[in-house]
C-alpha cells in the first residue's frame, strides 16, 4: 500500500477514535449512572405526551465562564426534567407535551452562537436564550426580523437599548452598582466624602461599571470614584491594581468581575493586608469564590438577585428539592438559582402562549405575542421578586438585589431585597421610546 | 508539465501563465461557480442554517488567504489577524452607522484602514523573527482590542449595530442575497491572492520565507517585502472583518478574540501553508468539523450520556480541533492542499500512477 494512503488511513482512524473518546469515557461508573438516570426518566415520563415543545439556550461550558455556566446548565436540565415529570406543558386541547432543551457550548464564540441560533430555529425552538451580551447583540437583529423572543442572562445596558424582542429578567449591572453605593452609604458615618474604587473586568460586563451614566450617578450621591482598575478575566496578579487603590485611599471597592478574577483579587488583598469592604454583582458568584479562595475571601459581599442562603425561603426549598431529586444532593450555588429563575421564565412564556394558541399554530412570534407580553408579576417560586415583561408591564423584569456576605466558610444574607435605583433612566426609556419600538414591531 | 494532463501543451507564454489553462478546467470552474450560485436556493444546503455556515466559511477563506500570503508565502507568523479583522469590522460599523457610508465605500475603506493599522504594527514586527515575531503580533492584537474597548467612538464594550448592506436600491437583507455578495467578494479576493503570488512580489515573498539572507543577497529587500506582506494580509483581514460585521449586523470587541487568531493559523496549517487552495480546503474542513462536533455531536453526546453533558462533550470541538492540527503537523505538514495535489497527480497519470 502507498505510504501516503496509509497515513491518510491512520489519520482517519485517529480522528474516529477521538470522536469516540467521550463515548468510551462514559462507560464504566458513569455509564451506570447514565443508565440509572435513563431508567428513572422512562419510569417517570408520562406515556401519553404529544410532540415536544422546544426551547433553546447556549452556554459557555469551556473558557473562563465555564464554572458558572455549568451550574446554569444543570439548573436548566433539572427544571426541564421537573416539568416533564409533572406532565409537561398542556396545549389548548389539554394534551401534554414534553419540554425539550436544545443547547450548545458556544465557547463564547459568536459564530457558534449564530450557527446554533439558526439550527434551533430550524428545529422548531420557540424561545432562545443567550448568556452574554456580545452574542446577544449579534442575535438580536435576526431575532427581531423573525420576532423570535430572545432572553439574555447578561443585563448590560445593551440588552435594553434598543428594545426589540430581547429581554433580561435581571437588574442592570449599572443599577446594581448604584444599589451597592446607596447601601454602603446607609452605614457611612464619617464626615469625609466616601471614596470608591472600581475594579472592572476587561469586557462588556466589566466595563459597564465604568460607563459615564453610572459614574455620574455615583458622583451625584456624593461619592468620589478614586480608582478605576481594569483586569483580565483570569489575571496572574492584581497587586499593582490594589496598590493603586490603596494609594488612592479608597474606602470601599466594587469589583465587576467573575469568580476566577475575584479569587486572585482576594488573595492579593490578603497578601497586601487590605481590609476594605468589597462587593461584586451576581455573575461573580460568592459560592464559586468560596470554592476557589476559601482562605482569602472572608467578608466579600455579593449583590445577588437570587441565592440559596436562607433555609426557610420558599425558593431555596424548591431548588433543594430539585437538586435532591435529580442530582442526589443539594449543591447550593447561586448561579444555579439564576439558571432556575431564567428557565422558569422562558417556560412560563411558552406555557402562557400554549394557553391561547393551538399547538399546531405555535411559533416563536406567538410566544412573543401571547407569552412574553403576558408575563406580569410572575412568581419564580420566590427565587426572584415578581417578574414583569412585555409592552404593558414595563419590560423591566425585576430590579432588586439582595446582599450576601462570605463569613468564614458560610455565605449569609446580610440584608433584605433592595430596589435598585434607575441609574440609566431606563424606566422613562421603556415608557416612551422602548414602548414605541415594541408596538411598531408588533404592528408589522 | 506536471500540472497538466498528458498531451496538453502550451503554445504561447500567455497560455503558459494562465490560471485556468484547459477547456476541462474552464468547464469545471463554470460548474463550480454554477453550484455556488444555486446552493442557497436548491438542494440540501438551501436553509438559513447552512447558508449562514457557508457565509462564515467564505469570510474565513478571505481572512485565511490574507494570512496565507503573510505566513504561508512570506514565512512571517502572525497572531494579529483577528485584530485586523476587528479594525475592518469597526471601520465598517462606524462609517456605516455613524456616517451613513454605503457598502461599496465601507468595504474597501475597511481593507485600507486595516492595511494602515497593519503597516504601523508591521514596522517593529518585521525587525524580529520566529517566536519574537509571534509575540509582537500578539501585542498588536491586545493593543488593538484594548483601544476598541476603551475608545468612545467605537462604542466601547457596548458595541455598534449596523444595517444590512445595500448597493443602490438592492438591499442584501436575505441570507441568500448576502451569501451571493460574500461569495462574489471571496472569489475576487481569491483570484487576487492567486495573482499576487504569481508576480515578482510573490516570488520575493517565497524567497524571504525560504532564506531571507539569500533573498537579500539576490536583491530582494526583506524589510520592504515583509512590510508589504503584512499590509496585504491586513487588507484581507479588513475585508473579512467588514463582511463579518455586515453578517452579524453588530460589532463587538469580544467577537475578535485571540482564539480566533489561533483558529485562523490552525486552519492555514490544516489547509496547507503556501497554497491558495489550502486556504479554501482548510477553511471548509476545519469549520465543517467544528460545526459538526459543536452543534451536532456534542449536544447529542450530552443528551445520550447525561453525566458527560456540560463536561467532556462540551469541549469536544476544542479537542478535535487541537487533535486535527497536531495530526496534520506530524503526518501531513503540507496540509490538505498537498493531498489534493497527490490526488490530481495520480488521476492525471492513471493508469500509470507509478509517478507518485
Amino acid at each position: 500500500m502507498n505510504i501516503s494512503i496509509k497515513r491518510a488511513m491512520l489519520l482517519f482512524v485517529l480522528l474516529g477514535s477521538l470522536l469516540l473518546l467521550p463515548a468510551i469515557g462514559a462507560c464504566g461508573d458513569d455509564d451506570e449512572t447514565a443508565q440509572e438516570e435513563t431508567a428513572q426518566e422512562e419510569d417517570q415520563t408520562p406515556t401519553d405526551l404529544g410532540k415536544p415543545v422546544k426551547i433553546s439556550q447556549t452556554f459557555a461550558l469551556t473558557g473562563p465562564y465555564a464554572s458558572q455556566h455549568k451550574e446554569i446548565f444543570e439548573a436548566y436540565e433539572d427544571y426541564i426534567k421537573f416539568i416533564n415529570d409533572n406532565g409537561g406543558l398542556k396545549d389548548t386541547n389539554g394534551i401534554s407535551h414534553p419540554l425539550e432543551m436544545l443547547w450548545v457550548d458556544d465557547k463564547m464564540e459568536v459564530t457558534t452562537e449564530l450557527s446554533f441560533f439558526e439550527k434551533a430555529k430550524a428545529d422548531g425552538s420557540l424561545i432562545h436564550g443567550s448568556l452574554y451580551s456580545s452574542a446577544y447583540g449579534a442575535l438580536l437583529p435576526k431575532a427581531e426580523k423573525e420576532k423570535i423572543p430572545l432572553f439574555c442572562f447578561s443585563s448590560s445596558n445593551m440588552v435594553i437599548d434598543p428594545q426589540r424582542t430581547g429581554y433580561s429578567m435581571f437588574p442592570y449591572y449599572e443599577d446594581v452598582l448604584g444599589a451597592y453605593v446607596d447601601w454602603f452609604l446607609q452605614t457611612w458615618d464619617k464626615p469625609s466624602q466616601p471614596k470608591l474604587a472600581i475594579i472592572a473586568l476587561d469586557n462588556a460586563y466589566g466595563k459597564s461599571a465604568l460607563g459615564s451614566e453610572i459614574l455620574d450617578f455615583i458622583e451625584s450621591r456624593g461619592v468620589d470614584v478614586v480608582a478605576k482598575e481594569v483586569v483580565d478575566a483570569v489575571p496572574v496578579d492584581t497587586t499593582a491594581n490594589l496598590i493603586k487603590i490603596q494609594n488612592a485611599d479608597a474606602d470601599f471597592i466594587y469589583a465587576q468581575v467573575i469568580a476566577p478574577t475575584a479569587a486572585v483579587i482576594a488573595r492579593d488583598m490578603q497578601k497586601l493586608d487590605i481590609e476594605l469592604t468589597i462587593a461584586s454583582p451576581a455573575p461573580m458568584g460568592p459560592s464559586a469564590l468560596l470554592d476557589m479562595a476559601p482562605e482569602a475571601c472572608d467578608g466579600w459581599i455579593g449583590m445577588l438577585w437570587a441565592g440559596f442562603y436562607a433555609d426557610d425561603d420558599r425558593g431555596v426549598k424548591f431548588m433543594r428539592d430539585l437538586q435532591t431529586e435529580y442530582r442526589g444532593s443539594p449543591m447550593e450555588t447561586d448561579q444555579y438559582a439564576l439558571g432556575i429563575a431564567s428557565v422558569m421564565t422562558m417556560v412560563e412564556a411558552v406555557r402562557l402562549a400554549m394557553e391561547e394558541v393551538p399547538f399546531d399554530e405555535l411559533s416563536p412570534e406567538k410566544v412573543w405575542q401571547f407569552g412574553i407580553n403576558r408575563i406580569e408579576n410572575f412568581d419564580t417560586e420566590g427565587i426572584l421578586p415578581p417578574i414583569n415583561l412585555g409592552v404593558e408591564h414595563g419590560y423591566y423584569g425585576q430590579n432588586h438585589v439582595r446582599p450576601v456576605q462570605i463569613q468564614g466558610t458560610q455565605i449569609k444574607w446580610i440584608d433584605d431585597f433592595i430596589k435598585c435605583p434607575d441609574t440609566m433612566a431606563y424606566k422613562e426609556y421603556y415608557q416612551t421610546e422602548g414602548k414605541a419600538i415594541a408596538e411598531e414591531l408588533a404592528g408589522e | 508539465m506536471f500540472n497538466k494532463p498528458a498531451g496538453t501543451f502550451n503554445a504561447s507564454y500567455t497560455k503558459d501563465e494562465a490560471i485556468v489553462r484547459t477547456r476541462t478546467q474552464w468547464g469545471l470552474l463554470i460548474i463550480l461557480v454554477g453550484i455556488l450560485a444555486v446552493v442557497p436556493y436548491y438542494g440540501p444546503l438551501a436553509s438559513d442554517y447552512w447558508i449562514n455556515f457557508l457565509i462564515y466559511v467564505a469570510i474565513t477563506v478571505i481572512s485565511v488567504q490574507g494570512l496565507n500570503i503573510l505566513t504561508g508565502y512570506c514565512g512571517q507568523i502572525s497572531l494579529g489577524q483577528a485584530a485586523f479583522m476587528a479594525v475592518g469590522a469597526y471601520t465598517t460599523a462606524i462609517l456605516s452607522s455613524k456616517a451613513g457610508w454605503p457598502f461599496l465605500a465601507c468595504l474597501p475603506m475597511a481593507g485600507l484602514m486595516a492595511t494602515a493599522v497593519g503597516f504601523i504594527f508591521a514596522i517593529p514586527a518585521v525587525r524580529v523573527k520566529g517566536f519574537y515575531l509571534a509575540i509582537t503580533t500578539l501585542a498588536a492584537h491586545f493593543v488593538i482590542i484594548y483601544l476598541i474597548i476603551s475608545l468612545e467612538f467605537t462604542g466601547g464594550s457596548i458595541g455598534i449595530y449596523i444595517e444590512r448592506p445595500r448597493i443602490g436600491s438592492i438591499i442584501f437583507d436575505s441570507p441568500q442575497s448576502f451569501y451571493m455578495l460574500v461569495i462574489g467578494v471571496t472569489i475576487v479576493m481569491t483570484v487576487f491572492a492567486k495573482n499576487i503570488v504569481r508576480t515578482k512580489v510573490g516570488w520575493a515573498f517565497i524567497a524571504i520565507r525560504d532564506n531571507d539572507l539569500a533573498a537579500k543577497v539576490m536583491g530582494v529587500n526583506p524589510f520592504t517585502y515583509k512590510l508589504l506582506a503584512f499590509s496585504i494580509s491586513a487588507f484581507y483581514a479588513g475585508i473579512a472583518g467588514s463582511l463579518l460585521v455586515y453578517h452579524l449586523q453588530f460589532a463587538h470587541p469580544e467577537h475578535y478574540g485571540l482564539t480566533q487568531a489561533i483558529w485562523l493559523l490552525g486552519i492555514l496549517i490544516v489547509g496547507g501553508m503556501g497554497s491558495i487552495n489550502g486556504a479554501i480546503f482548510g477553511s471548509i474542513f476545519v469549520r465543517l468539523i467544528d460545526e459538526i462536533t459543536n452543534i451536532h455531536i456534542s449536544p447529542a453526546l450530552g443528551n445520550l450520556f447525561p453525566s458527560l453533558a456540560g463536561q467532556m462533550s462540551a469541549a469536544l470541538g476544542l479537542l478535535v480541533f487541537t487533535a486535527i492540527v497536531g495530526i496534520f503537523i506530524i503526518y501531513e505538514p503540507r496540509g490538505l492542499s498537498h493531498r489534493w495535489q497527490l490526488l490530481k497527480a495520480s488521476y492525471r497519470l492513471w493508469p500509470f500512477s507509478y509517478w507518485t
